[in-house]
């Protein structure tokens, strides 16, 4: 039975014409500014490709080292800048940002959106990515790459320990990729709830949708804590804040803290969308739906829930207290259950089916394969005791070998060999593609199983080399082979996709080879799907055979280009109701100059060049400027019928709209970055009491100080919400006193900040004596940042009133503005009571 | 001068005698006798259907499991241990008031309450477990009744909205979130915690085998993993039921 069409066939003559015009990527030079999602997607995997290649180069390298006893291939210091490497960028530049580069690829299509909500916000991430990843890399060049290892424990990474720049690469570098992360987070999560086809309820949502919304509230919650550690401890290195320095009241221990909140959900935010793909291969390739749906959302919620809580089991070691480990040891294998959840389902699922074997089902199989064996040294590892005997050797390389190569690289390659007839003419091949996977397959067990044992041996992780009566060669050289049988495996992919990889067409790709069920396999050109179809199960393409022609031949909504302009539909979150066309933006240079600039002023930083990097943060600002002044265009016309009776606004304000969404994504971002440095406060009062202000005589500034903060910070908030209701009021063209309210929330939150800063100074506390002063000093610093932040955002909605931009109606820049401001005012607050307060409350 | 030591559960108990230091105060048996009366009359604990059933159970077994909750030895035991007083704390927080939600009159609970009742929860949780405020439990039995009415009815004010049937799934899942994270928080900060906290119980926590700092530990683990195990399922649950809604419309449309 087919889905009756919403408006009368065929389609009116140059409609489908005139939406390939709107959407069409620029040509020549300018193809560097282009926004849609199948591009910038496309390019996005490729340049994580490229790090992977890159960092398994320098596996390779390891391997070759470490192959024979007392090698002398590379040396001590080129090893450790090697694991280094290898491990950062895997983990950085290219786990995260490959799953969320397929995500930026995928979910448009999947969800039957044009392009994902921020297309510029796409591009920016992107290249500040490739540009800051290529930058990073370069280190390696001039032997400036760090050498702390992938987690940069202090005090190893102190500038005591590590002097020179290499370890601020580090630093500097990976602070910096983590903000085009959470650029991508705000994209999924706004896109995911947002811009699903009408009729998608949040019950039909494909799983790899449910995986990726996961992985991006992931992003969202865990990545600040390491953007504030890694902060700390380049403030540390720079100026001598004394964070995690024992001697001056700090705790090396409190970085492990920060980076574990961000690396244990790390693990999930690799793994989920793997077992996304995986949830969605496996039902095309036995063709039934994959088995209980509704516990999988489940269990990828908890496990998403469950990955915040259990950090400390990564530091067994390190002498924490005992009974703590006793809990989350129970904890950690209480976290197997939502994995063996999924595991259980996709097994049901092959029983119910008739399996085809194909490239993308082995690597299916493989992953299930590898990844048990991976989750079942975790549950070895995740006992006390075990934990204790094989810490830091190479069985607990074997490991998360197991689980981030089983987990994740798997399963991508399979999704890569999945979904390539989407984007490319030819599908990739199935005979090459055989001799990928098992080359894969058996070199990797060839290169990490004997690990396990050479870590039960006693071997190290993070040697250079190891001396021959050890007895550890054999299966070292055993290693090395395996090792090299993967990148041969590698090797034989890449001319696969030199054969048969034929992008950027056109007609979109080959189409749907495998006979799958969800919206990506309906023939997607620049502009997406021809008409967004109607969804009425979790499989549309199977429930209706000729839901595919139909959506081509404009059967659907927005057969054509309603506004004239690129544009999307924008559906309730929960029941993918139609609620507005959102115009979304082209292409443009300015995304691409701020991504560049970006990515310059930090490396200028680490570089210590402080003028340059000052200049380009300041291009950066103003290329973000001119990028948004564009956008909040207002109602480009009255509402417009969509299809099927469906009249709906050209623009929305308010919490309709999918941008203050956005925003409100970023709130949380910058109060889990405030949480973060709340926490650190109280952990480094509870470890160190003797430098804070009762120990020290210190005196603390008077209650007049915090009071006039916190009255200043109120009052900012009355302003701004009196901004609020005045700019509903104003009349086109007459004085509007939401301009003179925006100036005083403006001169009373700059006000709060100065207040607190100058209170603090005048007791003479200063930042590098004591973590107490440096923990105040930073928490007031960050308050600094945001109200600068709204500084630059405040005058812009000014500038927006003033040229005639703002007004009751078009009001999505003020919306999102004072949204900001809320959570400045709440947060000013917040910290006023925690750095008076504290002190007098606790002792 | 600061008031002495006169904690409202009495003195701390022997290992030997702490099953029989039940605390029959009759104040507190007539006061909460009072509000499960007055609870009893509303038109939800007195439907006859099969939901009125249920409802009346849980508000039952909610308010027994609160009265034992403080006539109980946990009371007195809780003078002794920290471990013990936060443990008595999750019981309130995390069954009593769950169950006592149940059997409240139905009202949707919008994002403002949500937001209201996990604020409400959050600083009741912070603030009753600081050094200072903790210990001017032990002087006053005013400030006792006040910490447990306050952790009672914001923890009841949350579960309202997580257990509502018609409050959606966003507000209940991100109250959860945030519930057990700011949990997470302050038990982590305990639990880490180099040196022991609360003065009341430098001398009570060697008669039963821990040290003061051990003690502290589990009234950290107690508030940070128990906790969340808890919001993590209520949290979880909404979508769940979300989802089976949907699924039975659909089956029943297919018919």
């Amino acid at each position: 039975m087919s889905i009756p069409a919403l408006h009368p066939l065929p389609r009116p003559e140059g409609e489908v014409e005139q939406l390939r015009e709107v959407w069409r990527p620029p040509g020549g030079v300018r193809f560097l500014t282009v926004v849609n999602n199948t591009y910038i997607g496309i390019f996005y995997i490729g340049t994580a490709l490229l790090f992977f290649l890159l960092a398994g180069v320098l596996a390779l390298a390891m391997r070759t080292q470490l192959a024979i006893a007392e090698n002398d291939f590379l040396s001590q210091d080129a090893y450790n800048q090697f694991f280094t490497m290898h491990g950062t960028i895997m983990m950085f530049l290219f786990a995260v940002p490959a799953v969320e580069a397929m995500g930026v690829y995928l979910l448009p299509a999947m969800l039957g959106a044009r392009d994902l909500p921020f297309p510029r916000l796409s591009a920016y991430a992107f290249w500040a990515y490739f540009v800051g990843g290529l930058l990073f890399f370069c280190s390696l060049f001039f032997d400036l790459a760090p050498r702390g290892g992938w987690f940069m424990y202090p005090p190893l990474t102190m500038k005591e320990y590590s002097p020179g720049i290499a370890a601020d690469f580090w630093l500097l570098g990976i602070g910096f990729i983590e903000i085009s992360a959470i650029a991508g987070a705000v994209e999924i999560i706004v896109g995911v709830l947002r811009t699903r086809a009408p009729g998608m309820s949040l019950d039909k949502l494909p799983i790899y949708a449910w995986a990726m919304l996961v992985f991006a509230f992931l992003i969202m919650l865990a990545f600040p804590a390491i953007i504030v550690g890694t902060a700390l401890l380049e403030l540390q290195r720079a100026f001598g804040w004394p964070f995690f320095d024992a001697a001056r009241g700090g705790d090396p221990l409190l970085w492990q803290h920060l980076f574990w909140f961000f690396g244990h959900p790390e693990v999930y935010i690799i793994f989920l969308p793997a077992a996304g793909f995986v949830s969605m291969i496996l039902p095309t390739m036995c063709g039934v739906p994959l088995a209980a749906y509704r516990l999988v959302v489940i269990a990828l919620l908890a496990t998403g829930f469950a990955a915040l809580g259990v950090w400390v089991h990564h530091m067994f070691a390190t002498g924490i207290p005992a009974l703590s480990i006793s809990f989350f040891s129970a904890a950690s294998m209480a976290v197997a259950v939502p994995s063996g959840i999924q595991v259980f389902a996709w097994i049901a699922t092959l029983a119910r089916g008739r399996v085809r074997i194909t490239v993308p089902t082995l690597f299916v199989l493989g992953f299930l394969f590898i990844f048990v064996l991976g989750g079942l040294t975790g549950v070895m590892v995740g006992l006390v005791p075990f934990d204790w005997q094989v810490h830091d050797t190479f069985f607990v390389v074997a490991h998360f070998h197991y689980v981030l190569i089983g987990g994740m690289v798997f399963p991508l390659f399979g999704a890569f060999y999945y979904w390539a007839p989407t984007a490319s003419l030819r599908p990739l091949s199935e005979r090459l593609g055989r001799w990928v996977f098992w080359l894969l397959f058996l070199g990797f067990n060839v290169a990490f199983f004997p690990m396990h044992v050479t870590g039960l041996l006693g071997m190290p992780r993070r040697v250079w080399t190891y001396s021959a009566d050890m007895g550890w060669e054999p299966l070292n050289l055993l290693s090395t082979a395996g090792a090299y049988g993967m990148g041969v495996a590698v090797a034989v992919f890449l001319v696969d996709l030199a054969r048969n990889f034929r992008p950027f067409h056109d007609k979109g790709g080959a189409g749907d080879v495998w006979s799958a069920g969800t919206l990506e396999w309906i023939e997607n050109s620049t502009y997406g799907v021809r008409s967004i179809p109607v969804v009425d199960s979790r499989d549309p393409l199977w429930a209706h055979p000729d839901l595919a022609d139909c959506t081509e031949a404009g059967a659907y909504f927005l057969p054509g280009t309603a506004t004239g302009t690129r544009e999307t539909l924008v559906t309730s979150p929960l029941d993918g109701r139609p609620e507005y066309v959102v115009q979304l933006p082209g292409p443009s240079w300015k995304p691409f100059v701020a991504a560049i600039a970006t990515a310059l002023a930090f490396y200028s930083l680490t570089l210590e060049m402080v003028l340059p990097a000052f200049a380009l943060g300041a291009l950066t600002i103003a290329a973000i400027l001119a990028w948004v002044w564009d956008s909040d265009r207002g109602p480009a016309r009255p509402p417009v019928d969509v299809g099927g009776g469906h009249v709906v606004p050209t623009y929305a304000a308010g919490r309709l709209s999918h941008a203050w969404w956005g925003v409100a994504v970023l709130v949380v971002v910058v109060a889990m970055l405030f949480a973060a440095l709340f926490f650190s406060y109280l952990y480094l009062r509870l470890v160190s009491p003797d430098v804070w202000p009762a120990a020290t005589g210190h005196a603390l500034p008077a209650p007049a100080w915090p009071i006039a903060t916190a009255a200043l910070l109120l009052a900012s908030g009355a302003a701004i919400a009196w901004a609020g209701r005045a700019l509903a009021r104003r009349r086109p063209g007459r004085f509007g006193w939401d301009q003179p309210a925006l100036v005083l929330a403006l001169a009373a939150l700059v006000g709060a900040f100065a207040v607190e800063l100058v209170g603090q100074r005048s007791t003479g506390l200063v930042p590098q004596h004591t973590s107490y002063a440096a923990v105040v000093y930073a928490l007031i610093g960050l308050q600094g940042a945001l109200v600068f932040a709204l500084t630059v955002m405040g005058l812009y909605t000014l500038a927006r009133s003033l040229t005639g931009r703002l007004g009751p109606v078009r009001r999505v820049t003020f919306d999102n503005t004072r949204l900001l401001w809320s959570w400045a005012v709440v947060q000013g607050l917040v910290m006023t009571a925690l750095l008076h307060g504290a002190p007098r409350i606790l002792d | 001068m600061t008031p002495p030591l006169l904690p409202y559960c009495g003195a701390p108990p022997a290992p030997a005698d702490w099953l029989a230091a039940w605390n029959l105060d009759p104040v507190l048996i007539a006061v909460w006798s009072g509000v499960g009366l007055a609870c009893a009359a509303s038109p939800a604990l007195r439907a006859r259907d099969a939901a009125g059933r249920r409802t009346r159970a849980a508000f039952a077994a909610g308010w027994s499991i609160a009265l034992v909750a403080w006539i109980s030895p946990l009371c007195a035991l809780g003078v002794a241990l920290f471990g013990v007083r936060v443990a008595q704390h999750m019981l309130l927080a995390l069954v009593a008031a769950p169950l006592l939600a149940v059997g409240l009159p139905a009202r949707a609970p919008g994002a403002r309450h949500a937001l209201a009742a996990g604020l409400a929860f959050a600083v009741a949780t912070w603030l009753w477990h600081v050094p200072g405020p903790y210990e001017a439990t032990f002087r006053s039995s005013a400030l006792y009744w006040c910490m447990h009415a306050t952790l009672l009815a914001s923890a009841v004010a949350t579960w309202r909205v997580l257990l509502a049937r018609d409050a959606g799934v966003a507000a209940p899942s991100l109250l959860a979130l945030a519930s057990c994270f700011q949990m997470s928080l302050l038990g982590a900060l305990l639990t880490f915690a180099p040196a022991p906290l609360f003065a009341p119980h430098l001398a009570t926590t060697a008669a039963w085998g821990l040290s003061p700092l051990e003690d502290q530990q589990l009234g950290g683990l107690a508030l940070w993993v128990p906790g969340c195990a808890v919001f993590l399922l209520a949290g979880v649950a909404p979508v769940a039921r979300w989802i089976a809604t949907r699924e039975r419309i659909a089956a029943s449309t297919a018919l």
